[in-house]
């Protein structure tokens, strides 16, 4: 039972080790982007989220 | 490797289980929902779990209501504080109430009420001016004893509670053959064809259901 218990506690403490790594300038730079490029994506997203409500999920 | 690569590793381990996505969102402090919320761009597009990206997309869209909508001032039900979370369990189980419920709330038909968290909620019986409304979909059912009164929708272990006290006293008046619905906890379901039910639900104050 341990085992399992260890494992689901371990996902949540890596994800928030990732994310403690995680800031702004990293995240645009890494993905290749100017901060205006990235405020773009931002509304790509959420036009992207309004088609996904509508029904379509078009998961990569 | 990368950061954004270093959380894609985490999410694609194991299945794609939703209940993951949402106790690791629950656990998350405000401000590395934030990070995530940043991420989750690279995350819904690469991530290959479509369950898990449903439920990340779907937590945002719950905060975002949250931030966007005019606060409204009421009381919470005298005769029962039972809550049903917009977004987790009640939105893998309930689609089409949840949806309506949001819309409801950005229509000002619902109170919007906000836990500590920032996670939106509402309190069961706020729900009750709206009892037999029909929802939207193909087998959507309607707001009534069926779909609200259910473990699937109610957070917490309140239902789960009533309804092993249920069983502890015999389940009286209550055909026997109900107890696997009601171990599933469908108590409104068991509650909608045998009258043993009623004294229990009128005791938690939940007895304007059933008329």
């Amino acid at each position: 039972m341990l085992g399992p218990l260890r494992l689901k506690g371990g996902i949540i403490d890596d994800v928030k080790r990732s994310l403690e790594k995680y800031n702004d300038e990293y995240f645009i730079c890494e993905i290749g982007l100017t901060e205006e490029g990235y405020k773009n994506l931002l509304n790509e997203l959420t036009n992207k989220n309004n088609v996904k409500e509508e029904g379509y999920v078009n998961h990569k | 490797m990368s950061t954004i690569n270093d959380v894609l590793t985490i999410l694609r381990n194991y299945n794609d289980e939703p209940e993951e996505m949402e106790r690791i969102l629950m656990c998350l402090s405000k401000e590395e929902q934030a990070k995530l919320k940043d991420l989750r761009i690279t995350l819904v597009d690469q991530i290959d779990c479509p369950n898990k990206c449903d439920i990340l997309i779907d937590f945002y869209e719950m905060l975002k209501i949250t931030s966007e909508t005019p606060e409204t001032k009421i009381d919470k039900p005298k005769l029962n504080d039972w809550k049903i979370y917009l977004w987790g369990k009640a939105y893998r189980n309930c689609k089409p109430l949840v949806k309506w419920c949001r819309q409801a709330i950005k229509d000002g038909k619902l109170p919007k009420r906000v836990d500590e968290n920032g996670w939106l909620y509402l309190y069961v019986n706020d729900l009750l001016p709206y009892k037999g409304h029909v929802l939207d979909g193909i087998n959507a059912g309607s707001i009534d004893l069926f779909t609200v009164i259910n473990d699937d929708v109610i957070s917490g272990i309140e239902i789960k509670m009533l309804i092993k006290q249920i069983i502890n006293d015999g389940m009286p008046n209550i055909n026997p053959s109900y107890l696997p619905e009601l171990k599933a906890g469908r108590l409104g379901y068991v509650a909608a064809y045998n009258k043993g039910t009623e004294k229990y639900l009128q005791a938690v104050g939940l007895g304007k259901w059933l008329n």
